[in-house]
């Protein structure tokens, strides 16, 4: 057997250990849990290198490991299976439970490793490689640039509103200093050390200062790699199901603007296409943060963009879009661009208050797009400061009147308005020529009961109904090259997606001679916010749907959703939209609305202070260290007043930048440094005679000797000569060099 | 020669204090050799201070020089500086190691004395206190092995009977390093006999002024008027040496390591044998002597690893020089026990 560890490494090796097992357990365990974790480690670490001096054969310490994790499985098995009630006290239960589960294992695992590390010399790179692990293990979340993983880490940044950036940087160059440190040869850990720790300054101010720099680029692009596939289109929007190749849209830079699935211009918004995919549906495009909790009466909140009134003989399109329509109030309630930067941009208020509650929502958009998404029935939108131009492309506030009533609340009302120009009215009501419509209309109306009949909300809700029964939704259709898609889907093989159904109900609806549209923009499930204010929209949720008017209540969507052969759209991860929203919460304050200050970064007097009192604290540490060793012959004992006192001159040597070369021997040195201080050659001899000759020197003696060297040195150099030496007694480091 | 041999000269003078009278005794004679030594040649030093040390040892000398360096000089005034006197051997012998000499040219012969009808062993010159073999990479095998059985054995047998050597014995062999056709190089087991296998370098300048400048003298030179010693106190000497010069145990590990190391060396053949470990203890303890120590230092270590081992070391092909080997095996065991005495013992 190899020379075991020497006394000494048994602390290092356990402090290792104990830093591994609180890295590995930190994002699972309660405080108290880590703490009893950690000492467990520490403890572990202790004992493995003490039995590693023992003389227990080799099979002694794993097998205690072995026993210890038994043990420790076994109670907490005994701990779960208690009757509950039986002990009083839950709490305590639960952390004696964790103490057990977490203490064992890090107890069993530190005693072996540190068993093996101090008991075989190959093995002393195990508890380095556990802690290296365990932080590797902590931070994996994080690759690929995911800046919002690992939690333990990102939630403590922003709760302290840090840039997350930052802080994964600062861990880094943490990282990057310990390993390098590990890489060093024993015999220099010292000044490895102290190299490692102006290191990790340099490294943390460098940090700080990177992004003024520009030495560092805070994302400001999709951060999150929310975007999924880079092939993939920016964009979404109305019909967002998007096509599978980009056509246009994309500059050669690859920043956009809209993607063809939106369109390049509002007017192609919500196209029928047979070459949608589902690809890249769950890459969010916007977040909206709601102020006020209200739930819509249809379960689903709608986000509008546009609204198609106007049909132009193959499909619907916006009024202002038509050649002959005059758009006359038939767009009066869309909102046709952002407002300026700090403007607001206000409609009519919609009809329907007491169906309607008012919700105000902050919209921080990812993607950019060319029309707001705005919470039907919105009727204001005001620019606000974006709520992190790292994230997000722009920020706006909306507030809207939400249909909330209870929906057999609108029977009984009449469909448009009295109010509305003829104009505006015919076009509401103008259905395609051909009869098929009017037929099907007919034989839906057929289906209602006696005492709904010719009722519009009763008749519209038909209308989703035989849709949703009848017809079949998928990406994958088969009608965009038809002169009637609408009509090649309806009467064809049923088989559309939203756009084709909005139309359908549209088109039926005008049938029926009632007014209705389509309209365009995301739709989003309520139940997926799960209680929280926060919604993530996605590109999947783009959508277009169907709008009846009825009088004293507005726009009313008819919605229909028929079953679906394409693979359903997964819920938005509750985590992602939580962070998001997090992120585009406005800051409290109302000083964060006028600055976009997203991320705290330290001050100029804050990195001050701190790089102040960390050299202050290095100064320290080496000045007192430098005093001590020159006072200790003084204090010490016969025995080692040789080599304090030797110490002691060649650290005052040092000063004057007099070392010992390696290779040199004592007296080769002390010859050479004679020229300077001619004690250091009886102090030098006095010391070897007692370290080699066994022959103790008197303290007071060898104290005074070195004394003298310290009298003696450099006394008559010139004022370079004293320049260094001056130098050399700020340094407050410099006594590491002697040896 | 002022720097160096007078300071050894002056520390001998005072020696460590502490250690007995016999290294005080042993320390004057030290220098009393030294002194008649370095009145005989000039600009030796270092050379004058490994023969004394080897002498105080035990050990015997390999010069490898260029002719003319003064080694005969040396070997003579070696031989003279021992008071001889009622010996039964010759203070000095010089053997030139020539292809056809025989091992009885070397031990000495029986020969029949008609007088008495029996046969009477002729001592030959390994029967003296100092023995020059001088290009003894000349001679046959046969007659190198004769030389250093007696160099080992310190006796002689002849037709089956042993004559004992001198216990002084001291041989200072050379050879030259070059030239070497027609020679038999002394493979590595016998350079192990060898203490120290000294290279002498070109002396000083000023030396080389002053010893053309007083050769007449050193041609014919008068009976010294410095003091000679007695094998006694040379005998007194060493005993006290190996005795009272301590040799601590981080040095004994450092020497240790020193072997180690050239065993694991990638230019080396065959590393340092056990046996020369051995050997370089009384040379260490007779070196910190000599440096008015009653202990082995670091220093000494240092200085004599060169002489000690680069001889013992057998290269690996394509390696010429073992002296940068035995530099870097020391290196590190010497570091780190300099180092060491810094730290709690």
């Amino acid at each position: 057997m190899t020379a075991p560890v020497p006394r000494r490494q048994g602390l290092p090796i356990a402090l290792v250990l104990g830093a591994a097992a609180g890295l590995l357990f930190a994002p699972a365990a309660s405080p108290t849990g880590l703490a009893i974790a950690i000492g467990a480690a520490l403890l572990g670490g202790l004992a493995g290198a003490r039995t590693a001096r023992s003389r227990a054969r080799a099979f002694v310490v794993p097998a205690a490991a072995l026993l210890v994790v038994l043990a420790g499985a076994l109670a907490t098995a005994l701990l779960d299976r208690l009757p509950p009630g039986l002990v009083p006290w839950p709490l305590l239960l639960a952390r004696g439970r964790e103490a057990l589960a977490l203490g064992a294992p890090a107890l069993a695992g530190a005693l072996l490793l540190a068993h093996a590390a101090a008991r075989v010399p190959a093995m002393r790179v195990l508890p380095l490689t556990a802690l290296v692990g365990a932080a590797a293990l902590l931070l994996a979340p994080h690759r690929g640039g995911a800046i919002h993983l690992p939690y333990a880490v990102s939630d403590r940044a922003f709760l302290t509103g840090w840039h997350p950036a930052l802080v994964f940087s600062a861990l880094g160059a943490i990282a990057g200093v310990v390993g390098s440190l590990a890489l060093y040869r024993p015999g220099r850990a010292r000044r490895a050390w102290l190299a490692g720790l102006l290191l990790l300054l340099a490294a943390v101010t460098l940090i700080r200062f990177a992004p003024g720099l520009g030495l560092l680029r805070l994302p400001s692009e999709d951060p999150l790699r929310l975007a999924g596939d880079p092939r993939g289109e920016r964009g979404g929007g109305a019909g967002g199901e998007r096509p599978q190749a980009p056509r246009g849209g994309q500059n050669p830079l690859g920043l956009t603007v809209p993607g063809p699935g939106h369109g390049e211009r509002p007017d192609e918004m919500a196209p029928f296409r047979d070459d949608y995919t589902s690809a890249g549906a769950e890459a969010p495009v916007a977040v909206v943060v709601l102020h006020d909790d209200v739930e819509p009466s249809n379960g689903v909140f709608y986000f509008r963009q546009v609204a198609f009134a106007v049909h132009n003989g193959r499909r619907l399109v916006r009024a202002r879009d038509s050649a002959d329509a005059e758009g006359a109030g038939l767009d009066a309630d869309l909102f046709d661009g952002f407002p300026a930067p700090g403007a607001r941009d206000t409609r009519a208020l919609p009809p329907g208050g007491a169906f309607r509650d008012p919700l105000h929502a902050t919209v921080s958009l990812v993607r950019d797009h060319v029309l707001p998404p705005v919470l039907a029935d919105g009727f204001a939108i005001e620019s606000v400061p974006n709520a992190d131009p790292a994230l997000f492309r722009r920020t706006y506030d909306t507030r809207s009147m939400v249909l909330t009533a209870k929906l057999p609340r609108l029977l009984g009302r009449t469909a448009g308005d009295p109010r509305w120009p003829a104009a505006q009215d015919a076009a509401l009501r103008e259905a395609p020529r051909d009869p098929r419509y009017a037929a099907l209309a007919a034989e839906i109306d057929a289906t209602l009961r006696p005492e709904y009949a010719g009722d519009p909300w009763a008749r519209a809700l038909a209308v989703a109904v035989w849709l949703e029964e009848h017809t079949q939704y998928s990406l994958r259709s088969r009608h965009a090259a038809a002169d009637d898609p609408t009509g090649s889907f309806l009467f064809g093989d049923r088989i559309g997606y939203c756009v084709h159904l909005a139309h359908a109900t549209a088109y039926l609806l005008r049938a029926m001679g009632l007014p209705s549209r389509v309209a365009a923009g995301y739709a989003y499930e309520a139940a997926d916010r799960a209680g929280g204010s926060a919604l993530l929209l996605r590109a999947g949720d783009a959508h277009a749907w169907a709008e009846l008017y009825l009088d004293g209540v507005g726009w009313v969507p008819i919605d229909s959703s028929p079953p679906s052969i394409d693979p359903p759209l997964a819920a938005p991860s509750l985590d992602l939209q939580r962070l998001l929203g997090e992120l585009a919460r406005p800051r409290p304050g109302g000083a964060g609305r006028g600055t976009p200050a997203p991320y705290r970064l330290p001050g100029r007097a804050e990195t001050l202070l701190v790089l102040g009192s960390a050299l202050l604290a290095w100064a320290g540490v080496g000045h007192a260290a430098k005093l001590w060793r020159r006072l200790a012959p003084r204090l010490a004992r016969r025995d080692r007043a040789a080599r304090l006192a030797l110490r002691a001159a060649l650290d005052r040597l040092a000063e004057t930048g007099l070392v010992r070369a390696t290779g040199e021997t004592r007296e080769a040195f002390a010859a050479r440094a004679a020229a300077a201080a001619p004690a250091i050659e009886p102090l030098t001899a006095a010391h070897l005679a007692a370290r080699f000759g066994g022959r103790p020197a008197e303290p007071r003696a060898a104290a005074g000797l070195a004394r003298a060297v310290a009298q003696q040195r450099a006394t008559d150099a010139g004022r370079g000569a004293r320049a260094r030496v001056w130098w050399g007694r700020l340094d407050p480091w410099r006594w590491v060099r002697s040896r | 020669m002022e720097q160096d041999g007078s300071t050894i000269d002056d520390r001998t003078a005072t020696p460590a204090g502490h250690g007995g009278a016999g290294l005080e005794q042993a320390a004057d004679t030290a220098r009393r050799v030294a002194a008649r030594l370095g009145e005989a040649i000039v600009g030796r030093d270092e050379v004058i201070d490994l023969v004394v040390i080897a002498w105080l040892a035990g050990g015997h000398v390999l010069l490898e020089d260029f002719p003319g360096s003064g080694k005969t000089m040396l070997a003579r005034a070696l031989g003279a500086s021992l008071d001889a006197d009622g010996s039964p051997f010759s203070a000095f012998r010089r053997v030139q190691f020539t292809p056809d000499l025989l091992p009885s040219d070397i031990t000495g012969v029986s020969v029949f004395d008609p007088e008495h009808g029996r046969f009477e062993f002729v001592p030959g010159p390994v029967f003296a206190h100092v023995l020059l073999a001088d290009e003894i990479n000349r001679t046959s095998p046969k007659v190198q092995s004769a030389l250093l059985e007696a160099m080992a054995e310190r006796q002689v047998t002849v037709d089956n009977v042993t004559h004992p050597l001198d216990p002084l014995f001291l041989v200072v062999a050379t050879q030259n390093p070059l030239g070497l056709a027609g020679t038999f190089p002394l493979p590595a087991p016998q350079l192990d006999r060898f203490l120290f296998k000294i290279r002498m370098e070109p002396i000083a300048r000023e030396a080389e002024l002053e010893v053309v400048a007083s050769y007449r003298q050193r041609l014919h030179p008068g009976p010294s008027t410095l003091p000679r010693i007695t094998p006694g106190e040379l005998l007194a000497a060493r005993d006290a040496v190996e005795r009272e010069v301590c040799f601590a145990p981080e040095l004994r590990s450092c020497l240790v390591d020193l072997a180690r190391a050239t065993r694991t060396d990638a230019r080396v053949a065959q590393g340092l044998s056990t046996r020369s470990l051995v050997q370089a203890v009384p040379a260490l303890q007779a070196r910190a002597m000599r440096r008015g120590r009653d202990f082995v230092s670091t220093d000494d270590l240092a200085a004599l690893a060169g002489p000690l081992f680069a001889h013992r070391i057998v290269l690996a092909p394509g390696v010429a020089d073992p002296a940068p080997v035995v530099a870097d095996a020391l290196a590190g065991p010497l570091e780190a026990t300099t180092r060491a005495t810094l730290h709690r013992g």
